[in-house]
């Protein structure tokens, strides 16, 4: 599944740069995300909570940045997580991509593409739903980052 | 599925107990048609379920300050075949003889089907048209919440741990008004609706609308009232162009899902479709 | 044998229900899951959730340690092992790679079903992703990933391997007919007619899923009770996958839940082999619908490109087609040679063309392997080929009838392949549209007919069956054709009887295992009728001999005068003597039980030329312009049959494969996406019920010229690969549309009206 969003952070691009680059900071705005680690060489470990009505799950796994450019400003996360308890996993490829807007004020815009598959037994529940829900978080991923990174200047 | 423990209980007194002792671990289950396929998918794996089919205080339909009240435990079935819903509505009727098939209704219960929250469903969209109230009870009291404002996200309700729901209030319907309830089935009669349109109308001795409810299933992430479709129509007099034009609105009031049933696109198409065939039928008399 | 024998022509008469079907709705046929064997362990399977991806490590360690968990084994325990019908290229369990979501990585046997669960998802396997490909033609495109570069290790059951032109072929084909440049017929043609068709994976929707109990005993015989409806085809393949002596396995396939071709092939019984092993215990494994949905064996999906050049008087000149099918990353699911899917030449298989250039591929992709369903093909090349005639029909303004008769096979002709037909019944079926239906008659607005003529050869193979008069005077026949539902001991008692001339009641029909029975095809491809019936009476005529022979010996009857007739033994000398049935047999059976062995090949066939029902529809339909949804307000099937053996099942078989196809037509298709199967339940994957089946009519065109028993022909998959194509062109007929995929949903229909109007939604 793919999904596409866009951000606009009042933010001058370097700064959101740097921001992004910060993983663990970056997680904490997914929704649900419950504890982030380090583990070296741009891996991170954590836990990230989905609830869907009654059910509740809790994906642990890594992520890590596979790619980076400084000068496109364009990075790749990868993420591959896994519920044991119900028995599903996702995989997920985010690329985010910056693009100035302007500098005065200074704008930047903020696209990710998301590459999603959901697999296992949480696979078999309604994909169109867990789309929908897909799309929500990292709709509501992007209103938080660009909320942090507005607090982040602020301070 | 894992295994857990099974409590009947007699009274919704002994399931709130329960619901408070296990906390999140406990789910009630009244038909157990939707509960149990989620739990055999492992979506759920409560440690104790606590069966409400032998709660008989939450069961059956009565009278309700000249409304009807249909307590939480009554099966599909039962509203279908009840003569007091006949009386009071017979396009409630309709709708739930539309629900699945005769073994899942014999099961089935009307509360289960609102805590459940799927917005495919049937009953939600005829029981907002008909601007019903539901009961909710804890162990510190009763809450009575409209049924628009109810629901809150896909299998989410305003419904708390520790709550369980008691009944649904419909209230008097004033003479002239006029309702029905389309379920658009595009593939098989045994499916969930790829849209559906309850919708409520009373139009004034000079032909305009004194009273208008436009409700949809299959159409957003919940159950939702078409406010603008409404607005258009209220106190106007009504055309069939006119309200062709108002249904138009309701695309701009879904948010529906991509699914085996239709694309969003299509969906978002077949609810101005319906909701312009539904209000139609009433404004030309159709309807119950 | 084609000649009705009065006996035969009493007993085919009389409508019976299905002598098995008190046991069904009594809840006593037992059926695989039914069986309980004392100590049984349950299997159940880890699956790959990616469509491609070395597998760089698996650990079973938690997983074995979980308390109930007897075996965990994955590839490395059991090595390589490849099975399938034809070609051997699916591993049991996977090694080193997986090719679609939903291969098998690891299975474990455990006391209780929730311990296996437990243990299933404790296994801890770290993958590595390969690219992958989902689609038939970008398979096929210079550098697509290779699913299996080096297929020189895969056993090829029919001898050598067909050639392929690209190793990401499972099987190719292409057959010509006429003039080799067809690019010069083509350009003398007045006309030339381009459509391309497609159709999407579609499952069997059997209720029983997949299931199996396979034990060991101390003689080391392999006790397989299973849902395969070829149960010697289980045990050859069962038996080169573990090296295991095949005498040694029996095979027990008697009541099937469903079949549909999805019972074909089976996939469970090879590891529950190897956790038998392991474990020293009864296995047992029933898959669930998920499972199945997700990867059991569907119907292809395909795409047909079809070209087609009509003279000046619109008969057809020239046709080209290539139909690239799906087949997933195996194409061990298929039991025909090359993993062809016998349709892919099918699209104008009912007309007369002089020539033709047909090409068939049939690609790996990382999905789901794909097998056979009823009449394999046949609907795609129905829809494909009888809505592009109906397109060159009505672009020529010609009736779309006038047009079928224009071109059909007549008898002497040669279809696209340049196969012959048996008394072809091509124009008796049209001809029957034109006098029996609504067809040209006027029209009410969006409402339309479409019709569609097509064809289905009757089965072919080899059965064996024995009969056997046992003590006490019944006669018993014994075979080991599984009960998939279709009916077939009813038609042996009542073919056995007509042979015999005597009372049905007095046969027995009774299925054997593979070590109890003698060799059988398996219930498939329309061949039983022909087949086992042929076979039954070869058994019986011998039988009937040899009880005339001892009924002299016994009753001291003059040798050669006993004829059995009108169900006792009557003395043909004059004198008027004879015996009831049951009094001469009891006495023949006192000294010994008799026996005789029907065996029948059909390639014995005292015609060169094949069998085939010919069939038509005329279906009218009602299009809601508004949601695009469709509506059958008439449906009438003419079929092309032989003799009728028992009215009921034959009418039932005509009815279940109209609502069958009606099934495919209108709503069934498994939805995929990135190689993931995402209709993973029969709530999602919907299949009709009674209440969406419209109005049918049947007409039946009679002739018992066919190969089967007294002239029978086949019943099962013949109509219901008509259906589409009927609809779609009602559908054109009603409201201008072309509808060239399946299903033909509502949505389709209303963006195709979206698309005419030049709107987009
Ligand atoms: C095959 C199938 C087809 C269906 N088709 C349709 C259809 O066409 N149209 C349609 O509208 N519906 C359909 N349904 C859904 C069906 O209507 C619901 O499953 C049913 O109404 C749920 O009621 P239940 O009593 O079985 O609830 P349960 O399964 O027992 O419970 C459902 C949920 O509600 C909670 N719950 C139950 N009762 C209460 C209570 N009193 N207070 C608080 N929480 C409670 C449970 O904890 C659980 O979370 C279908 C279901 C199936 C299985």
């Amino acid at each position: 599944m793919k999904l596409e969003h866009k951000a606009t952070i009042a933010a001058p691009i370097g700064q959101v740069w740097a921001f992004l680059m910060d993983v663990p900071a970056v997680a904490k705005c997914a929704p649900g995300v419950e504890s982030v680690e380090p583990l070296g060489d741009d891996k991170y470990r954590g836990t990230i909570k989905v609830s869907v009505g009654p059910i509740r799950l809790a994906f642990q796994g890594d992520v890590s940045i596979v790619e980076r450019d400084e000068v496109a400003h364009t990075a790749s996360m990868r993420a591959d997580a896994a519920d044991k308890r119900a028995g599903g996993a996702v995989k997920a490829v985010l690329t985010m991509s910056l693009s100035e807007v302007s500098t005065d004020p200074p704008v930047t815009e903020l696209r990710m593409e998301t590459d999603a598959q959901i697999m296992g037994r949480v696979g078999e529940f309604g994909q169109p739903i867990i789309r929908k829900k897909a799309d929500q978080m990292v709709g509501e991923f992007g209103q938080n980052l660009s909320k942090a990174i507005a607090a982040g200047i602020a301070k | 599925m894992r295994t857990f423990d099974y409590h009947a209980v007699g009274s919704a007194a002994e399931a709130l107990d329960l619901l408070a002792q296990y906390g999140e671990d406990a789910h009630l289950m009244a038909g157990g048609t939707s509960l149990m396929l989620m739990m055999e998918q492992g979506l759920i794996q409560p440690g104790h379920v606590v069966g409400l089919r032998s709660a008989n205080e939450l069961r059956g339909i009565g009278a309700s300050s000249g409304g009807i009240e249909i307590r939480a435990l009554t099966t599909h079935r039962e509203v279908e075949r009840s003569s007091h819903v006949r009386d009071y509505c017979p396009t409630l009727v309709e709708a739930f003889e539309r629900i699945a098939t005769i073994r899942i209704r014999n099961q089935a219960t009307i509360g289960g089907n609102l805590v459940h929250a799927d917005p495919a469903q049937d009953p939600p969209p005829i029981l907002l048209a008909l601007d019903a109230e539901v009961v909710i009870q804890s162990k510190i009291g009763e809450r009575t919440v409209p049924l628009d404002g109810f629901f809150r996200d896909y299998f989410e309700t305003v419904v708390e741990e520790g709550e369980l729901l008691a009944s649904v209030r419909l209230p008097a319907i004033v003479a002239g008004t006029k309702s029905t309830y389309v379920k658009f089935l595009p593939r098989t009669e045994d499916d969930y609706a790829t849209l559906s349109v309850g919708a409520a109308l009373r139009l004034g001795a000079d032909g305009s609308c004194e009273h208008v409810r436009v409700a949809l299933g299959s159409a957003a992430p919940t159950p939702i009232r078409a406010r603008k479709v409404e607005a258009a129509l209220q106190g106007q007099r009504l055309t069939g162009p006119m309200i062709d034009e108002a249904a138009e609105l309701v695309r701009d009031e879904v948010d529906p899902l991509d699914d085996v049933r239709g694309s969003a696109k299509y969906k978002r198409e077949m609810a101005r479709v319906w909701t312009g065939r539904a209000l139609r039928s009433l404004l030309d008399g159709g309807g119950k | 044998m084609s000649m009705l024998t009065e006996d035969a022509a009493r007993i085919f008469e009389a409508p019976e229900y299905r002598i098995e079907g008190p046991l069904k709705v009594s809840g006593r046929a037992r059926y695989t899951a039914d069986v309980k064997v004392p100590d049984a362990l349950i299997a159940k399977f880890l699956l790959s959730p990616l469509p491609h991806a070395h597998i760089v490590s698996i650990d079973t360690s938690a997983a074995k340690a979980v308390p109930g968990v007897k075996a965990v084994l994955t590839g490395a325990d059991i090595g390589l092992k490849l099975f399938g019908r034809v070609l051997y290229d699916w591993p049991v369990l996977a090694v080193d790679q997986v090719r679609f979501a939903g291969e098998r990585v690891a299975a474990v046997a455990a006391e209780t079903r929730e311990a296996a669960d437990d243990a299933i998802k404790l296994i801890q396997v770290e993958y590595e992703d390969l690219p992958s490909v989902f689609d038939a033609e970008e398979a096929l495109r210079d550098g697509a990933p290779l699913l299996h570069p080096d297929p020189s290790g895969y056993f090829y059951g029919m001898g050598k391997r067909g050639d392929r032109p690209n190793l990401n072929l499972q099987g190719y084909e292409l057959v010509k007919k006429g003039e080799e440049d067809i690019e010069r017929v083509f350009a003398s043609a007045h006309r030339v007619f381009e459509d391309e068709y497609s159709g999407p994976r579609q499952h069997q929707g059997y209720i029983e899923p997949h299931a199996c109990v396979l034990w060991i005993d101390g003689d080391d015989v392999v006790h397989v009770y299973s849902v395969a409806k070829a149960p010697f085809g289980l045990r050859t393949q069962l038996s080169r996958v573990t090296g295991h002596p095949s005498p040694k396995i029996v095979v027990d396939s008697m009541f099937i839940g469903g079949d549909f071709g999805g019972k074909g092939n089976v996939i469970d019984e090879f590891p529950c082999y190897y956790l038998a092993r392991a474990t020293g215990r009864p296995i047992r494994s029933i898959n669930t619908y998920a499972e199945e949905l997700a990867a059991g064996a569907p119907r292809h999906a395909v795409k047909f490109y079809l070209r087609t050049g009509v003279d000046r008087d619109g008969r057809i000149i020239a046709h080209q087609s290539r139909a690239y099918f799906n087949g997933g990353a195996y194409g061990a699911a298929k039991p025909m040679p090359n993993c062809l899917v016998p349709a892919g030449v099918g699209p104008l298989e009912v007309y007369n063309v002089p020539n033709t250039r047909i090409e068939t591929f049939v690609s790996y992709t990382n999905t789901v392997p794909c097998g056979h369903m009823r009449a394999p093909g046949s609907i795609y090349a129905g829809h494909a080929g009888e809505g592009h005639i109906d397109h060159i029909a009505r672009e020529l303004g010609m009736d779309p009838v006038e047009f079928r008769l224009l071109n059909c096979v007549r008898d002497g002709d040669r279809g696209p392949a340049n196969e012959g037909f048996h008394k072809p019944k091509a124009v008796e079926v049209l001809e029957a549209v034109k006098r029996e239906t609504s067809w040209g008659r006027p029209l009410l607005p969006n409402h339309g007919r479409g019709v569609v003529l097509r064809h289905r050869h009757v089965g072919t193979g080899k059965s064996e069956i024995v009969l056997r008069l046992l003590k006490g005077g019944k006669i018993e026949a014994l075979y080991a054709t599984p009960d998939q539902g279709s009916g077939s001991a009813t038609v042996v008692r009542r073919v056995a009887a007509a042979v015999l001339s005597v009372d049905p009641e007095r046969i027995e029909v009774r299925y054997g295992d593979t070590g109890e029975a003698r060799l059988d095809g398996g219930s498939g491809a329309s061949r039983v009728t022909h087949v086992v019936g042929q076979a039954t009476i070869a058994g019986a005529t011998s039988l009937k001999e040899q009880l005339q022979d001892l009924a002299a010996e016994v009753m001291g009857w003059p040798a050669g005068k006993v004829r059995l007739e009108g169900d006792r033994f009557v003395v043909a000398d004059g004198s008027g003597e004879g015996g009831d049935f049951a009094d001469v047999a009891g006495r023949i059976a006192a000294g010994g039980e008799v026996e005789a062995i029907g065996a029948y090949d059909s390639n014995t066939l005292s015609h060169d030329e094949a069998d085939f029902n010919f069939y038509a529809y005329m279906i009218e339909v009602e299009v809601d312009p508004d949601t695009g949804r469709v509506e059958i307000l008439d449906a009438v099937q003419v079929v092309d049959v032989g003799t009728i053996i028992n009215p009921v099942a034959h009418q039932g078989q005509l009815d279940g494969s109209f609502v069958f196809g009606f099934g495919n037509a209108m709503m069934e298709e498994l939805v995929e996406q990135d190689g993931l199967i995402t209709t993973l339940s029969l709530g999602e994957y919907k299949l009709p019920t009674q209440m969406d089946i419209p109005p049918l009519r049947t007409v039946l065109v009679q002739d018992p010229v066919g190969c089967g028993p007294f002239g029978a022909k086949a019943a099962g998959e013949i109509t219901n690969s008509g259906v589409a194509a009927a609809v779609a062109n009602a559908i054109t007929d009603a409201v201008g549309v072309r509808m060239k995929t399946l299903p033909l949903t509502a949505e389709r229909v209303f963006a195709s009206l979206q698309e005419q109007k030049g709107g987009v939604i």
